[in-house]
């Protein structure tokens, strides 16, 4: 529908030059050749009512169940979506996501918080509390800088 | 005054105007119409673009302005556009007047609710526009602050805890980023001249390889934290399902795309050698969040919740692309993050509006919404066939011009990851179409449901716009994609200097 209003192949270029596209003519004329078969086959099973449907149906009897049963692709689905992605590859990806990759930021932000309650009680307001910590610092740079600075 | 300034200054004078209302009914309408403008002032500015771009003007920037406010670092004022930065003030321009209908019936603190959203689009506005980097981090700071009242006031559920946990992890990527940038600023000049902040400055020099394997990493993780990139992704599924409706629209719309055009335009433009080198540690991140993102939605019960891990995927897809470092591919980036931005600001106002009528987010305990609110239903049917990739919306040309572009490259790491993340394409469509089922097919689950209204006027309007803009891309992308394309040339040449796939 959208082929004649899209020019898909002139969007997609890297170098401003449509992308080449060919017809493949092995592949395309059994492909209309078979849905021309196709349609013609049901045209004569169900344009009128008559028996050759039944008839089929006894004759490729097993291939008509998979016909009818759409060939289990539902089940297969059903089965590969519930069953298989649900189940063992998105809950664990949300439980990763929740428990590792989520807990490790609030671990961080924890860390943090903690931290900063332990050390709180430096900000004391006590202004002979900042000198003492004040000096020592200036003598511990002092005799840093002059014994083992070289 | 030059046109790119209006886009600051018409939000500024919006936000003074509801300042000075006395009457609290028009604040809304003041937002609108402010809003309003600034949609027709961003239709002028494109039509003026291409126009100047079809008369022959190739400079890289357009509307270039230049102001000196910081003298003894070198900091500018300075403004311009191309293509890339045109089709961001777009998106934002719609993404943000569909935020201020879908927000029409907020009552509290109603004032201060439009004052900050506002305020949020005029840093992303200021940083879409902005030609030095110092100017882009102050806007892009001024558009996280408000996000953190946006969310811990008016959001729902644990608020405080996401707007803190969102601000903190913005604000950290943040400080990797100032880090970078300055990286960048001390080195633009390895000649002695005088240090810049100007992209356009920097990006005529070569800054020092061992500066570049240092600083890209910073200001590319930095933009990547907005841009959930894998693992900082974590504030974003809390922080959407947390935030008011026009807010979630905003920021998944437009203030996440911050990052992926932050990363494309600073970290791999200024520093391409290093973009180079290391893009294979970052391609692997971003392909993990877009295969993640994709399954980590699918097992999400809240709405809200999968839409963010959708984002995550999408959004990682766009910080992909930008790293494949094609011209294909990186067209693919520009359109996925405009088309993103539309469709997820659709998909975060319609689980607004349906939790306005169910009060509830979870797809379990609803059901058959089709028959009673059709209108609603039929609009996230159609956000949901873009974000999948129907043909016809914008999600698919987005995504195929990516995918397209990413296989082009000939290593066959390059395409091994491409095939990985194609499969989230198919991982999208199971999420999205089982939630399609769930919520909107089937018989009503509530008695209370069968009674509920479908979209109000001003609803309408809010999706509508937002619906034709991804249709508009879905089925005439071409000219989007040429305005981008043109605008990609200087950077893709610069790329191939150094790398020649």
């Amino acid at each position: 529908m959208f082929a004649g209003f899209l020019p898909f192949n002139e969007l997609i270029t890297s170098d401003g030059k449509p992308f080449e596209t060919e017809l493949e003519l092995i592949v395309a004329i059994p492909s209309v050749l078979i849905g021309i078969v196709g349609i013609g086959i049901a045209y004569l099973m169900y344009y009128n009512a008559n028996e050759l449907p039944n008839k089929a149906a006894v004759l490729f009897k097993h291939g008509y169940k998979w016909a009818y049963n759409k060939f289990y692709m539902d089940e297969v689905y059903l089965f590969v979506t519930k069953k298989v992605i649900f189940r063992y590859i998105s809950a664990p990806i949300a439980w990763f996501d929740r428990h590792v990759v989520d807990a490790t930021m609030n671990l961080m932000a924890s860390v943090t918080q903690n931290v900063s309650f332990r050390i709180r009680d430096f900000q004391s307001g006590q202004i002979q509390k900042y000198a003492f910590v004040f000096v020592t610092g200036v003598v511990g740079l002092a005799i840093l800088l002059i014994y083992f600075w070289k | 005054m030059d046109i790119l300034t209006l886009f600051v200054v018409i939000p500024v004078l919006t936000i003074t105007a509801i300042l000075f209302l006395q009457d609290m009914k028009h604040v809304r309408l003041v937002s609108a119409v402010g809003m309003g403008i600034q949609l027709i002032l961003a239709a002028i500015l494109i039509f003026m673009y291409l126009s100047a771009r079809h008369a022959g003007n190739t400079e890289e920037m357009l509307f270039v302005k230049d102001y000196l406010w910081y003298k003894s670092l070198n900091i500018h004022y300075a403004v311009g556009v191309d293509g890339i930065s045109v089709a961001m003030i777009g998106l934002t321009s719609i993404v943000v007047i569909a935020g201020i209908f879908a927000s029409w019936e907020v009552e509290f603190l109603r004032r201060e609710f439009f004052v900050s959203l506002i305020l949020l689009a005029t840093g992303v506005f200021g940083f879409f526009i902005s030609i030095d980097l110092f100017t882009m981090f102050l806007f892009y700071e001024l558009a996280v602050i408000p996000m953190y009242l946006l969310i811990g006031i008016w959001g729902t559920g644990p608020k405080e805890y996401s707007a803190m946990k969102l601000t903190l992890m913005l604000m950290g990527g943040s400080a990797l980023l100032l880090v970078g940038l300055l990286g960048i600023y001390f080195n633009s000049s390895p000649d002695g001249g005088p240090l810049t902040f100007n992209i356009l400055e920097i990006s005529k020099i070569t800054i020092p390889m061992s500066a570049q394997r240092l600083f890209f990493p910073l200001t590319f993780v930095g933009f990547g934290v907005l841009g959930a990139l894998f693992p900082f992704h974590t504030w974003s599924p809390d922080g959407h399902a947390s935030a008011p409706t026009a807010v979630s629209m905003l920021h998944a719309g437009v203030l996440m795309k911050l990052g992926g055009y932050g990363a494309f335009r600073v970290a791999i433009f200024l520093m391409p050698q290093a973009a180079h080198e290391l893009s294979w540690i970052f391609i692997i991140l971003t392909a993990t969040s877009v295969v993640y993102g994709a399954f980590g939605a699918i097992v999400q019960k809240d709405l809200k919740y999968i839409n963010a891990y959708s984002s995550v995927s999408h959004c990682g897809l766009v910080l992909f692309a930008i790293l494949m470092m094609n011209k294909t591919a990186m067209n693919g980036a520009v359109i996925q993050m405009i088309s993103h931005g539309l469709m997820t600001a659709l998909f975060f106002a319609l689980i607004g509006m349906i939790y306005g009528r169910t009060h509830t987010r979870l797809i379990n305990e609803m059901g058959g919404l089709m028959k009673v609110i059709p209108f609603l239903s039929v609009c996230y049917v159609i956000a949901g066939l873009a974000s999948l990739g129907l043909p016809g919306l914008s999600g698919f040309v987005a995504e195929m011009t990516v995918f397209f572009g990413a296989f082009q490259h000939p290593e066959p790491f390059y395409r091994v990851v491409t095939i990985v993340a194609v499969s989230s394409m198919v991982i999208t469509a199971v999420y999205i179409l089982r939630v399609v089922a769930v919520l909107l097919l089937g018989p009503t689950t509530n008695d209370h449901f069968n009674h509920l209204p479908d979209a109000k006027w001003y609803e309408k309007i809010s999706v509508v716009t937002l619906i034709s803009a991804v249709a508009a891309i879905g089925l005439a992308p071409l000219w989007l994609s040429n305005m981008i394309g043109v605008s990609l040339q200087p950077i893709v040449t610069k790329i191939l200097a150094i790398s020649p796939f």
